[in-house]
């Protein structure tokens, strides 16, 4: 039995069979409660809780249909409208549903009907499972009582009082007088049941267009058999992918695990793709790739392929005089994105200048492959002279302090400490000078001018360092190391 | 009854295919790779060219055969210096015969391979750094792997799929490159054309690597030279220069001795490398040795 604070009291929202049996409702406040029943037990609500796992049960629902709703505080609206024939009908869908329920340890009442609002009515007025057959809804709703009208407990009431136990009393009624007494809502509600009226659902999620699904007879677990089911789904898709001319960047493995549990795997690429062997082939690569395996503990019954973020994709003639222009370029991709799946989401990287930055840290990074390109207007000029770098090969970010021990005033280091050993420098090239960005606020600012150097040691090692802050200000200039040159 | 001609062409034919077998050619003639007589009758393998004349001359055909190539940091341990920089050498090495055949091949890709770990120490591959080898950034991808085993198999894919012509990978020390990896690597690289070069940190183990290289820093020894001519006191950075030991070459130039040890420069803009001597031009052209005969 479950309490609330209402209204300054405690009062009972939930009660058990038991309990319910011995005189208790809903609404009863607690002191009321212990006074029939001295040995009560109460727990207080966990409105959150509950939510939460109404979230969780709606989410299960999804091997259903995608078009689902939260009906808040104690439903769930499924939307199976063409859903329902993939499970032998409506009748088998809900018994599917109601197995899988019960075996998951709810209490559950369930109703099939024209609109949302008369299911509502249905699911709380039945006792059992039923379908309500097509266009008899304004007979069966006329048989409930008003309270499965979703009303507001004053108007309810009112409705009471008034003696009407039937909303087949309502509809005798004027509707003018009806709306005057009850609020516009009522009428509406009344419209809603009898589809007079539309009711729209707020889903949970937008239906994804592109996606296919499949039911198992048998539960699987073997990675291969999964990768087989892949195959088929991604045939599925291919026809209706190819008549629209679009191709998917990202794929959405859904797998329904029999306990109820979802494994959901996404696949990315490069570029569009709908190729049903390639897609096969980055899933295996996603799934060899698991560190803890696919967690198939009881096998899965459903899976679902959707395909997202969709570019047009035409298709390519093959061309008889010889290899294809770019076909080495896709190759490549497609190589890329086996092994973007295998190791993870940013494993495979492309080099990437961002020339609006200053500082060389900032100006290139290593990106996501996948991740679309921004065309830059021209590639900058390799930072090179006369065939000698002036950008290292290899980069220290953070850069490492270092211990000059020897320098010139405005010169290059003569010898210097990095990693415990003494390096004394041959030839040198500089300084560089790199502002910081001052437009980005005063903490680049107060860092100061970088002025760099290009070092050799007597060994032939090269070295990327800078100077920071200058010489005569408050502090003495501090040297960095950045890079390494080959 | 044969005629002397036909005898001695019939030798001939025999002789080439017993020099072919002792070099354990006869192995990639099977798995379809082509392996056909040069305009001089010679055997003449695909690969590309690295412009150090006397370094091309070591190879035959001139050209540093397509396959897996294996490229050591020179242990400076005992210099007591620069023990863990040699690392960026090694790479460098790497990166270069990968801008060096990506030269070659206007539609090649370049797949670099690194792990983290304690070698990730050295620091984060650096693009305007790249172009400034020579090696276009937009050409190439940068895999990040955990470790050495995850860059073989990483390996392992880009050189059966034969997508990417050039493959550099650090792989420092891991003990599932043997004999039979690198065998497999070798029949894949060298079916699909690719120069693999892996970046190890010994090379204690049995490879079927095509060769084997000691990779180490050298002076900008030309501009200091110059610098000392001038009476400058102190001389500017040269180009890259690396100090190479070939230490094993399984595609030796016929009758030559097939090893050496070379200080090399490399120049980023002709993609070539090249004698360091101060204003030297390039001693050998730099042509991609692909005979059309050998396509069919």
């Amino acid at each position: 039995m479950l309490t609330t604070k209402q209204a300054g009291a405690l009062r009972l929202v939930a009660v058990t069979a038991v309990a319910e049996r011995e005189g208790l409702c809903p609404g009863l406040s607690l002191a009321d409660a212990r006074a029939r029943l001295p040995d009560v037990v109460a727990l207080s609500a966990d409105a959150a809780a509950d939510a939460a796992r109404l979230e969780k049960i709606a989410e299960a629902c999804r091997r259903y249909t995608p078009a689902l709703s939260v009906d808040a505080p104690d439903g769930v609206v499924l939307d199976i409208t063409g859903a329902d024939h993939l499970f032998g009908g409506e009748e088998q869908l809900m018994a599917d549903l109601r197995r899988r329920v019960s075996g998951a340890g709810y209490a559950a009442r369930m109703a099939i009907a024209d609109t949302p609002g008369l299911a509502w009515a249905l699911a709380r007025a039945w006792t059992h499972d039923r379908a309500a057959p097509i266009g008899a809804g304004a007979e069966l709703l006329e048989a409930l009582a008003p309270s499965a009208l979703r009303l507001e407990p004053e108007a309810l009431k009112l409705l009471h009082r008034l003696g009407v136990r039937r909303i087949a009393q309502l509809s005798a009624m004027p509707r003018a007088a009806l709306a005057r007494r009850l609020g516009a809502v009522f009428l509406d509600r009344l419209d809603q049941a009898l589809g007079r009226r539309a009711s729209p659902l707020l889903m949970q999620m937008e239906q994804a267009p592109w996606q296919a699904t499949r039911r198992l007879l048998e539960p699987i677990s073997h990675e291969d058999h999964i990768l087989s089911v892949i195959m088929d789904l991604a045939r599925d898709l291919e026809p209706r992918m190819e008549g629209a001319g679009q191709g998917a960047r990202r794929y959405l493995l859904e797998l329904f695990r029999v306990d109820g549990a979802i494994r959901r795997l996404e696949v990315m690429t490069s570029r569009p793709l709908r190729d049903p062997a390639r897609i096969q082939a980055l899933f295996r690569e996603r799934l060899a790739g698991l560190n803890e395996g696919l967690e198939a503990d009881f096998g899965f019954d459903q899976s679902r392929l959707v395909a997202r973020d969709l570019q047009p994709l035409t298709p390519q003639t093959a061309d008889l005089a010889g290899p294809r222009h770019g076909a080495a370029e896709a190759e490549f991709a497609a190589l890329a994105d086996r092994l973007t799946a295998r190791f993870g989401q940013g494993a495979v990287r492309r080099f990437v200048d961002h020339p609006e930055r200053r500082l060389p840290e900032e100006s290139a990074a290593a990106e996501p492959y996948q991740r679309p390109l921004k065309r830059a207007a021209a590639a900058p000029p390799p930072p090179s002279h006369d065939g000698a770098p002036l950008r290292p090969l290899r980069m220290f970010h953070p850069p490492h302090l270092i211990e000059v021990l020897a320098e010139l005033p405005e010169g290059p280091p003569e010898r210097f400490r990095w990693r415990r050993v003494a390096r004394r420098i041959v030839c040198a090239e500089g300084p560089e000078r790199i502002e910081p960005e001052w437009w980005r606020g005063l903490e680049q600012m107060e860092a100061g001018p970088r002025d760099y150097y290009r070092l050799e040691d007597e060994k032939g090692c090269r070295y990327w360092v800078f100077r920071q802050g200058l010489y005569g200000g408050p502090e003495a200039p501090r040297w960095f190391l950045q890079g390494l040159f080959a | 009854m044969l005629s002397a001609d036909a005898a001695a062409q019939d030798w001939e034919r025999l002789k080439r295919k017993v020099v072919q077998m002792e070099r354990g050619e006869a192995l990639s003639i099977e798995k379809g790779l082509v392996v056909e007589p040069g305009p001089a009758g010679a055997v003449c393998p695909r690969g590309v060219a690295l412009g150090h004349a006397l370094i091309d001359a070591r190879f035959q055909g001139g050209v540093l055969p397509f396959g897996v190539h294996e490229a050591a940091a020179l242990s400076m341990e005992a210099d007591g210096g620069a023990a863990r920089l040699a690392p960026t050498q090694a790479v460098g090495f790497s990166l270069m015969i990968m801008a060096r055949v990506l030269a070659a091949r206007p539609e090649g890709r370049g797949l670099i391979v690194q792990p983290a770990g304690p070698e990730g120490e050295n620091g984060a591959l650096y693009g305007p750094g790249l172009a400034a080898l020579g090696l276009s950034p937009d050409r190439v991808a940068l895999v990040r792997v955990r470790n050495g085993a995850e860059a073989l198999r990483v390996v392992d894919e880009a050189l059966r799929s034969g997508a990417a012509a050039a493959v550099a990978a650090e792989i420092w020390a891991d003990e599932r490159l043997d004999l039979s990896l690198t065998r497999r690597f070798n029949m894949s690289a060298q079916l699909h054309d690719v120069m693999a070069v892996l970046v190890t940190r010994q090379q204690s183990g049995t490879s079927a690597a095509m060769t084997r290289w000691t990779v180490g820093a050298a002076t900008s020894s030309a501009e200091i030279a110059r610098a000392r001519r001038r009476g400058l006191r102190r001389p500017c950075l040269g180009r890259p220069a690396l100090d190479l030991a070939l230490t094993r070459n399984r595609r030796g130039a016929e009758g030559g001795w097939p090893l050496g040890q070379w200080t090399v420069e490399w120049d980023g803009e002709t993609r070539l490398f090249r004698a360091p001597e101060a204003l030297s031009a390039p001693v050998a052209g730099a042509a991609f040795h692909r005979p059309d005969a050998a396509v069919a």
